[in-house]
């Protein structure tokens, strides 16, 4: 068996192990994060597979393991590179709200909601990035007293606004929904992008 | 605030006892709740059906409202309709931006605006002129007031504004608005299309009566003259045949004033009453009265009805004044011309021919006005006879119908709607029906005298005592009275009706007409030879021809009245014309533009000259008649 981790080869002892899954665990915990790493990508035998296939091939039998080629990269690496990604997606997410308010306007409530669909998803995605470097910055936020970010008050009220949001749309009440979009959404992730620099260069300094 | 509503206790009485009192019932809502936004507007919020729905942006309602101004079609010649008023930033932009147009506010919430006129102020609106607001659940009422404020003349469609939270809410209501209103409109074109087919009809008949205009007394005659006397208004509704008995002693006791499709039943019954009133201007309802002695009754007849009536042997009748188009220039002629109502339904007349007399009380009988036991009409009208007559063409027909399934097959033949009768119980009626019983309960809350219905079915439930008519005749028809020697008396007052100024006045009309008529066919030949005009003349030459023909299209008739008739009696070819040529406004003066515009008033003269001729074929009876009248020879002049 040989594993490569970023194209070097690593030796694991595996004699005690039951399988692939205790293989990854044993390489996460001894060799990735002690230096605050994480796997983004894993090849087992030349396939690619992702989280799912990961937990498929939990069980899987070292001895068949013929090649294992790991990709990890740092957290805090990641958590910067996803902030750098949003501010260019939220610009993005802010055109498709505006999609969604023109249909709104012209009373067509139900292809709002059709678009709103991908706003939901993109909110999804904002709201792990930014909890996620909340927490992976958590000690540098609290040392150089950045609780009070624009980014990270901003991040804080779209949790509130995805909750308000989702209340209206129960209701059915298109008219508070349609207010939020316009009034509070959009405002937020305008303030988003624009305390993402501002954050990403405190947490690096 | 103290009272927001109470300036509505001058301005909609009934509106203001409606939210003071009764607002809660309204089942559309479950309730409307006021709210004052974090950003300090003031809004609503539905509660429906455990959902909270808020009606007007709470950050920024005053662009909302632009928002939603911005989706009406803005044609001014249009009626603007509002779906709902809510806080009304929306009718606050629209009277911004069109301050001088009119708007229709439907509002089928009471609560809603309950709600909302505690926190605005809505006298601003109610004093407004130029709004009108309709506030009704019943989609049927909003389609009908609607209907009201929808001139054929003046509007060329309905554009609506539609807040979104009504547009979603209401849906329901508002689509069954558009489909009535949208009948009522159809509706409409029909009736004026009858109006222009039917149209000589009315003529007709009033020129054709105009002989027994003075031959008979006027009904006004009989105004005022029986104060405190009980009068019985006996329509054919299912239900009458419960009273014909005690309504056969009753003659000496209070006046019987008979719809003519109920006087058939009463004779059969052998009863006469008093007055039996009849107003069709075709021969479809004359079937009623055709071949029957009416020479103990009063027949009262207005001029446009039916010219055979007051042909019928050994008639009497008093000629009464509906104002109708024709008939109001022939009543300027009698001494007595104060008009009776009449609404749709003959039992209108009936009922203001009795409230004019000073009669009361006013007791209604047969006044159904629904299919109460699944019949059209009391058995023993003339319609049944429409039964009998097929069955005795047909005596196999009885094997697979009855006189019931006849009775079905005519209800069916219209819409029928659902109604609470004065039981609380649903009945089938018609819509028309429900809106003649709307007409009199409201007639009846401006009525001096009492008003009790008598009829014991049907749907005739507010603004007038319930009572049975057992009850009535114990409690009021208890004196005996001679009241058809003092209609005889009436009967008998000389006659005073102007025959001969009638007779000037149309033989000037004649002439008048004489002249249009000249002038009217040398103006169709001009029109004419502006086609070959257009080959050797300039385009200035050629406006200038076209000018000379706008001018005067009256051909010379200034009599207002002759005006009015040829407005009405030539309206097809006048609404084309006018239509034809607004379309061409703006258009490039060329060959085409002159031929289409040479072919319009071609027409338009053609149009107007068949007028003339047949206006004047109309005045020389009318002018016979007059000379019948004044038993004189006609004149020479006039043929």
């Amino acid at each position: 068996m040989q594993i490569h981790l970023n194209g070097k080869q690593v030796e694991v002892e595996t004699q005690e192990l039951q399988g692939f899954g205790q293989l990854i665990q044993k390489i996460e915990k001894q060799i990735l994060e002690p230096g605050g790493s994480v796997i983004t990508a894993l090849h087992l035998n030349g396939r690619e597979l992702d989280a799912q296939g990961e937990a498929d091939y939990s069980t899987f039998p070292l001895d068949r393991v013929e090649s294992l080629e790991i990709r990890a990269s740092n957290k805090q690496e990641l958590a910067l590179q996803a902030l750098g990604d949003a501010v260019h997606i939220l610009p993005e997410l802010s055109s498709v709200v505006d999609e969604c308010l023109k249909k709104f306007d012209e009373l067509s409530e139900n292809a709002g909601m059709q678009i709103f669909v991908t706003v939901a998803d993109g909110l999804s995605w904002l709201s792990t990035v930014s909890q996620g470097a909340e927490v992976i910055f958590h000690p540098k936020i609290q040392n150089s007293g950045m609780e009070n970010s624009a980014f990270l008050v901003a991040s804080r009220k779209l949790q509130n606004i995805a909750r308000e949001l989702l209340n209206a749309q129960q209701q059915s009440d298109y008219t508070t929904f349609r207010d939020l979009l316009e009034y509070e959404l959009k405002p937020t992730l305008n303030e988003i992008a624009e305390g993402i620099p501002e954050f990403c260069q405190s947490v690096q300094a | 605030m103290s009272d927001p509503y109470l300036f509505l206790k001058e301005v909609a009485p009934p509106l203001y006892q409606t939210l003071v009192f009764r607002a809660d019932k309204e089942e559309l809502l479950d309730a409307v709740e006021g709210f004052i936004s974090k950003e300090g507007k003031t809004n609503l919020r539905f509660i429906l059906g455990g959902r909270n729905l808020t009606v007007h942006s709470s950050y920024n309602p005053e662009k909302e409202a632009e928002k939603i101004l911005s989706r009406y079609e803005n044609n001014p010649h249009k009626l603007t309709v509002c779906l709902g008023v809510g806080i009304g930033y929306h009718v606050d932009a629209f009277l911004k931006a069109y301050p001088d147009r009119q708007l229709v506010i439907l509002e089928p919430s009471y609560k809603t605006l309950r709600q909302a006129m505690k926190l605005r102020d809505f006298e601003t609106y109610f004093r407004n002129p130029r709004i009108t607001f309709i506030i009704t659940p019943n989609p049927d009422e909003l389609a009908d007031f609607l209907a009201s404020q929808y001139n054929f003349n003046q509007h060329s469609g309905v554009q609506f504004i539609e807040p979104p939270v009504y547009a979603r809410w209401f849906n329901d209501v508002f689509n069954a608005v558009k489909k009535r209103f949208l009948e009522h409109l159809a509706k409409f074109t029909a009736n004026m299309a009858t109006i222009m087919e039917a149209d000589d009809d009315f003529i007709i008949n009033c020129v054709n009566n105009v002989k027994h205009l003075g031959k008979f007394p006027w009904a006004a005659q009989l105004f005022g003259r029986f104060p405190g006397i009980p009068a019985i208004i006996i329509s054919a509704g299912p239900s009458l045949h419960l009273h014909l008995e005690k309504l056969r002693e009753l003659k000496n006791k209070a006046f019987l004033i008979a719809v003519d499709t109920a006087y058939p039943i009463l004779l059969k019954n052998g009863i006469n009453p008093h007055f039996v009133c009849t107003a069709d201007p075709n021969d479809v309802n004359f079937m009623h009265l055709k071949g029957l002695d009416v020479s103990k009754t009063f027949l009262v007849v207005e001029p446009m009805t039916w010219h055979e009536t007051l042909d019928m042997e050994g008639a009497r009748a008093f000629i009464c004044n509906f104002n109708g188009y024709y008939s109001s220039y022939f009543s300027k002629f009698s001494a007595f011309p104060k008009p009776l109502l009449s609404w749709g339904s003959i039992a209108t007349t009936c009922f203001d021919l009795a409230r004019q007399m000073d009669c009361g009380p006013i007791i209604f009988v047969g006044q159904d006005l629904a299919y109460s036991d699944m019949l059209t009409h009391c058995p023993g009208s003339r319609y049944d006879e429409q039964y009998y007559a097929q069955v005795e063409a047909c005596p196999n027909l009885e094997l697979y119908t009855s006189y019931e399934t006849f009775h079905l097959q005519r209800i069916l033949a219209r819409p029928v709607v659902s109604h609470l009768d004065i039981h609380g119980n649903q009945v089938l009626t018609q819509n028309n029906l429900i809106l003649y019983a709307q007409w009199l309960e409201e007639q009846f809350s401006k009525t001096r005298q009492p008003v009790i219905n008598a009829t014991e079915r049907g749907i005739l439930r507010k603004n007038c005592r319930q009572m049975s008519f057992d009850k009535v005749c114990r409690d009021y028809l208890t004196q005996d009275r001679n009241l058809s020697d003092a209609l005889e008396v009436i009967y008998n007052e000389p006659r005073r009706f102007l025959f001969p100024e009638l007779l000037a006045d149309v033989s000037r009309k004649i002439e008048s007409l004489g002249n249009a008529e000249a002038l009217a066919t040398s103006r169709k030949e001009d029109s004419k030879a502006l086609l070959d005009a257009a080959k050797n003349n300039s385009e200035k030459e050629m406006r200038q021809m076209f000018n000379e023909l706008s001018k005067g299209i009256h051909c010379g008739i200034e009599d207002p009245v002759l005006l009015g008739w040829l407005e009405h009696k030539n309206q097809k070819a006048e609404v084309y014309f006018q239509r034809s040529l607004g379309k061409l406004v703006g258009a490039r003066f060329s060959q085409d533009l002159i031929v289409k515009m040479a072919e319009l008033y071609t027409g338009y003269y053609g149009s107007r000259l068949k007028s003339f001729q047949e206006l004047q074929h109309f005045l020389k009876i009318a002018a016979k008649g007059c000379q019948e009248g004044l038993e004189i020879q006609p004149l020479d002049v006039l043929e």
